[in-house]
Parts: C-alpha cells; sequence; structure tokens
C-alpha cells in the first residue's frame, strides 16, 4: 500500500531535517512517498493532489498559514482523515488552542526531536 | 479761726500729702535747687534700690544716672527743669546694683507762691511697656517675614472682596506689584475671565457660609494667561467680627505638569515593555527556528557517522581513530549544547512572560495533593537512577489552593529536580500541611547544602551551583527565579533553610482558596 508523507515549511532546513529523519522509515515502509511544500496554497494543492496520509504543518507562514490550510483539510469530508501534525516556535497555551480549535491531530514546539518526528510517523502509518 | 484749728488744719494737710507722697504707686522724688534730693519715697526706693537715708541731700542725677552717657542728659534735664521747663523723656535710669531700668520720667519744677523752690521728678517704670512692645515689634517683623517669604500668595481683602493686603508671592503669581492692586477688588484683579468671575465670585459666598472654601481652579495673570493654582479662602474674624477674608493661592502649574509628565512616562514605560515582550516573542520564535536545525542536523549527523561511516573504517591508524573519537564526542556535545540553548530560550522566554504579565495564568482549585502525586510520578525516573528513596507526608484532608496547574506542576518538579541534583545519596522528602490561611509545601533532601550567603543568590536570575557530577550544570540558572516568579504570583513566599552538608528544605506557601 503507498503511504505519503507531506512537509510543509517555508524554512529549507526544516524541510531537508525532516525528509532526513523519515528516510529511515522509507527502508521500513517500501512504498513510502515523502513530499514537501513551502508555503500555504502549494500545500493545498499537494493535498489534493497527492492525498497524503500524514502531513506536518508548521503553522508560521506568509499569506496562508499552516492554521489556514489545517482548517480547510479538516472541513472537507473526504480530507478529515488526514493526521496532521502542527510545528510552531510558539508554546503559549493559546497556541495550542488555535491548533486544536483548526482541527490539529498533534501540535510539536520547534525544537523538536527528529527522533519523535519519526516516532510520530511511525505510529501514524501503522493505523 | 483759732490757733489750734489752724494748726490741726496744717497737720491734716501735711498728714494727706505725706500719704500721697508715700503711697504713690510711682517714684516720686523731690530736689532743691542745686539738684540734691529731698525726699525719697518708697516706690523709689523700691525702684532704684537706695534707701531714702542713703540718698537724701546727693545729688539726684549722680545717684539715678550714674551712667556717663545718662548723667549728661539727666543734668540737661535738671537744668531744663529749674529753669521752669517741664520735661517728659522715655529713657533709661540706673539702680543701686548698676543695672539700667527703662523709666519715663516726668519732671516738673515746683513754685511755691510764684517761686521755684526745686523739682519733682516722677519716675514711671516702663520695663514692662518696653518689652511688650518688643515682643510686639519682634511678632510683628516675624509675621511680614513670613507674609513677606511666603511661598504661596497670600492676599488680605475686606469684606467686600478688595485687597488689602498682598504679598510678595502675590506679585510674582499675578505679575501685579503691591500699589497696582490695593484696594481693588480681587476677583475684577484676577479672575478677568468671565466664567472664572463667577465662580470667584461664589467662592466668596462659599467662604463665609461653609467657612472655607479650597479648590483647584485657574486665574489670570496679568499678562491674561491663565494660572493653575489651588485656592483657599478663609474669613478673618477678629473680636467676633468678621472683617474680610484671607485668601491663598498656590501655583499648582508645575505641580499639573508634572502629573502630565508621570503619566507621560507611564504610558512611555507600559509601551517600551509591550515593545520588550513583542521583542521578546519574535525573538522566541526566530531563535527556535535555527536552533531545531542546529540540534536535527547533528543528531543526524551523529547518525550517519556511527551508522554508516565509522563502521566502514576498517582498522584505523592511530590518529584517525583518535579523530573518529573526538568527531562521536563533538557531535554528542552539539546535541548537548542545543538541547542547552532551547531550555534556556524556553526558560528565558517564560521568566520574559512571567515579568512583562504576559503569560497567560489559568487560575483555577487546584489539590495540592494531585500536585505532588504527580511531581513525585514524573520525577520517579530521575530518583531511582541516582538510588535515593522518595518520602512524602501530608495530611489526607489538605484544602484546595487557587492556582494554575502548568506552573505550580513546574515548581515543584523544579525542586524536586534540585534536591534530586544535588542529593548523593539518602532521600528527598515532600511535606505539606495547611497553616493559618496558607498551604506549606516542604522539599526535603539529604544532599550537599547551601551556604548561608547563597540563601537568597539562588533564587536571582542566571545563579548556579554546580553539578556536584560534573562540575558545570545542566540547568539553565532560572529555574528557582522563575518558581519563585510563580510562586509569588500567588500570593506565596518561597525560601530556603540549609547548611552545608546538611541538606536543604525548600518552602514555599501558596493562599487557602477563599472559601
Amino acid at each position: 500500500m503507498n503511504h505519503r508523507i507531506l512537509i510543509v515549511d517555508d524554512e529549507r532546513h526544516t524541510l531537508l531535517l525532516m525528509e532526513r529523519a523519515l528516510r529511515d522509515l522509507q527502508d521500513e515502509y517500501g512504498n513510502l512517498e515523502i513530499v514537501t511544500a513551502s508555503n500555504g496554497e502549494e500545500a493545498l494543492q499537494m493535498i489534493n493532489s497527492h492525498k497524503p496520509d500524514l502531513v506536518y504543518l508548521d503553522i508560521m507562514m506568509p499569506h496562508v498559514n499552516g492554521l489556514d490550510v489545517c482548517r480547510i483539510v479538516k472541513s472537507q469530508r473526504e480530507m478529515r482523515n488526514i493526521y496532521i501534525v502542527m510545528l510552531t516556535a510558539m508554546g503559549q497555551e493559546g497556541d495550542k488552542q488555535s491548533a486544536r480549535e483548526a482541527g490539529a491531530d498533534l501540535y510539536l514546539t520547534k525544537p523538536f526531536d527528529p527522533d519523535k518526528v519519526v516516532d510520530i510517523a511511525r505510529q501514524v502509518l501503522a493505523q | 479761726m483759732n490757733r489750734n484749728k489752724i494748726d490741726e488744719n496744717i497737720q491734716h494737710h501735711q498728714e494727706y500729702y505725706k500719704a500721697l507722697f508715700v503711697n504713690n504707686p510711682v517714684a516720686v522724688v523731690t530736689t532743691d535747687l542745686e539738684g540734691k534730693i529731698v525726699s525719697w519715697n518708697p516706690m523709689a526706693e523700691n525702684l532704684f534700690g537706695h534707701a531714702a537715708e542713703e540718698v537724701v541731700g546727693k545729688n539726684l542725677d549722680d545717684i539715678v544716672a550714674s551712667d556717663d552717657m545718662l548723667h549728661t542728659e539727666a543734668a540737661e534735664i535738671t537744668c531744663q527743669v529749674i529753669g521752669q521747663k517741664r520735661v517728659q523723656v522715655t529713657t533709661k535710669r540706673t539702680r543701686k546694683d548698676g543695672s539700667l531700668v527703662d523709666v519715663e520720667l516726668l519732671m516738673l519744677p515746683v513754685i511755691v507762691q510764684g517761686e521755684i523752690v526745686g523739682s519733682i521728678a516722677i519716675y514711671h517704670d516702663i520695663s514692662d511697656r518696653v518689652r511688650y512692645e518688643e515682643e510686639i515689634r519682634n511678632q510683628k517683623e516675624y509675621y511680614e517675614a513670613l507674609f513677606g517669604n511666603s511661598p504661596v500668595a497670600i492676599v488680605g481683602v475686606d469684606e467686600n472682596v478688595n485687597i488689602l493686603s498682598w504679598n510678595p508671592m502675590a506679585e510674582k503669581l499675578f505679575g501685579f506689584t503691591k500699589e497696582e492692586v490695593i484696594g481693588k477688588n480681587l476677583d475684577d484683579t484676577v479672575a478677568k475671565d468671565e466664567a472664572l468671575h463667577t465662580e470667584a465670585i461664589g467662592f466668596t459666598s462659599q467662604a463665609l457660609s461653609q467657612g472655607r472654601v479650597h479648590r483647584i481652579t485657574k486665574r489670570t495673570h496679568k499678562d491674561g494667561s491663565f494660572l493653575d493654582v489651588e485656592v483657599l479662602g478663609l474669613p478673618v474674624v477678629m473680636a467676633g467680627e468678621q472683617v474680610g477674608f484671607i485668601v491663598i493661592y498656590h501655583n499648582i502649574t508645575e505641580r499639573i505638569q508634572a502629573e502630565k509628565e508621570l503619566r507621560k512616562a507611564k504610558e512611555e514605560a507600559e509601551s517600551a515593555r509591550a515593545a520588550m515582550s513583542e521583542f521578546v516573542a519574535n525573538a522566541s520564535h526566530e531563535l527556535r527556528t535555527p536552533l531545531t536545525h542546529v540540534y536535527g542536523f547533528a543528531k543526524s549527523c551523529k547518525k550517519d557517522l556511527s551508522t554508516h561511516i565509522f563502521p566502514n573504517i576498517h582498522s584505523p591508524e592511530r590518529n584517525t581513530r583518535r579523530a573518529m573519537d573526538e568527531v562521536s564526542e563533538s557531535m554528542e556535545i552539539i546535541v548537548e549544547e542545543a538541547e542547552r540553548m532551547a531550555n534556556l530560550i524556553k526558560d528565558m522566554l517564560d521568566l520574559a512572560k512571567i515579568e512583562s504579565g504576559k503569560l497567560e495564568w489559568n487560575m483555577r482549585p487546584i489539590s495540592v495533593t494531585e500536585l505532588i502525586e504527580r511531581a513525585m510520578a514524573t520525577s520517579a525516573n530521575l530518583v531511582e537512577q541516582k538510588r535515593l528513596t522518595l518520602l512524602k507526608d501530608y495530611p489526607a484532608d489538605l484544602p484546595a489552593v487557587v492556582g494554575d496547574w502548568d506552573s505550580l506542576i513546574r515548581v515543584m518538579l523544579n525542586l524536586l529536580s534540585n534536591a534530586v541534583k544535588f542529593t548523593e545519596q539518602g532521600s528527598v522528602t515532600i511535606l505539606a500541611n495547611q497553616c493559618n490561611a496558607e498551604i506549606l509545601v516542604s522539599v526535603i533532601d539529604t544532599g550537599i547544602g547551601i551556604a548561608a550567603d547563597d540563601h537568597e543568590r539562588i533564587f536571582e536570575k542566571y545563579a548556579q551551583a554546580g553539578d556536584p557530577q560534573t562540575g558545570r550544570s545542566k540547568g539553565t540558572g532560572l529555574g528557582l527565579s522563575i518558581s519563585k516568579q510563580i510562586v509569588e504570583h500567588h500570593g506565596g513566599r518561597i525560601w530556603v533553610e540549609s547548611e552545608p552538608g546538611k541538606g536543604s528544605t525548600f518552602s514555599f506557601t501558596l493562599p487557602l482558596s477563599p472559601a
């Protein structure tokens, strides 16, 4: 079965970091495809075209931010099951609240441990 | 008339005048034409100190004006009197003991049947009067000084509010000299604006009806500009009659200006604080992203090295081997330092948020028991690793407190992790008890203890005691500082009791939830 993970972040290094970390999983899951997007609009396009199982979504992006993307995705019935992990530098209760309200499934604060990123992916894909 | 009757009459008259002389309340002295003392009444004895027997026959001026300057004056007077003149002066004379006495002297020629036979000198002791006059003069000078030097404008007006007195400060405040305003109506002079004038007239009636008026208002300067003043007006009552008013003006332009500036400074401080918080928030975001990269790539690098590269270097040379070990160690350190930076950033931001009042506190009823249990559960591993015993002691029915769970748990974990960190063997005990209207929580360890000098210092920012094992602390130095801010925000106190070598007891209080 094909699995797809989408990483969305406006920072090139973050994309690279997460791609590298998740590469290990590609050995475990033969048909794992990892794709990236660097802004909100691109993210929505990729979600529509690739229908990923798991999306790592940075909140702070210009124009269309991560919360917007999350809200849009979660409001559409056929996309509601996509597992969304929000990434952010802020750790305040208020931000967690916003993420929850936007419909995110999980919330990771930077700086995060790449191993944790992999653990989450492993758990989500196992389902 | 028969001879006896005449003698009786004469005697009666003599005795009468003698009585007048003797009982006179003023000193009366008579002299002959040469100025020698003929009679000296008891009051003269009293005033000058000489007994009559001592002075009769002696020259009056020598006796009572023994001072050189006075003697000249006295002789001059005597001369005039003998020349049939009447002299009345206020002067001084000398007593027997040499001291001076202020007197009013009335000296007249004594004329009997048209011929001058001597003089009569009446001395009225006016020491008291001189003293009173001086007292009055001093008081007058004193009050004039008050009036003249007063830092507030003082204006005296009559019952029609016409100006009677105008002190130098009034001149300075309103710009009118005393001469320009005496006699003029006060309100017409200093309340040249229609609204102010109406108000000023109202003050007069208020001062009358209520006994005083005290307001902050404006008045007008001679040049037409407005002044901010504090006005105090009181009626002046003398001998039961209202004779006018005294009005005091205090120039508060400076005070009002100062208040404005204070308000402005406060606003500036506020916006500076807000700008700082915003900076802190932005810095947070900015710093965390590159930190994620440093941390992440260091880990990735470490993994690649140990999994894919080093295993493929077979039989490395000594230098290569050493380089491999060093690279491994370097990567470890980079990862560790990145973690340390992450903690530091997090703590700094939290502290800044708390201090600037920007932290979101979620206050609700909290069970201290639950707080302790949760903290103990989280720290269990830590405690086990060091083979320490974790103990607790608290009553089952501890009342609830109001607090923010996340921050209170943070305080508990901070104290627990410190206790474990600085204890090599023994135990860590958590106590909790109700003490009046507070809950007291203590974390007691059997560790290395803290010197008295450091008891306050450790709660300051970035103050660290070294980790006994590594000699360098992995902590951020902010843990206790943050704990202190949190406890104090809840209305409690935090402190330590400790002696080097005897362990430490960290305690904090939390006020009870109002019933």
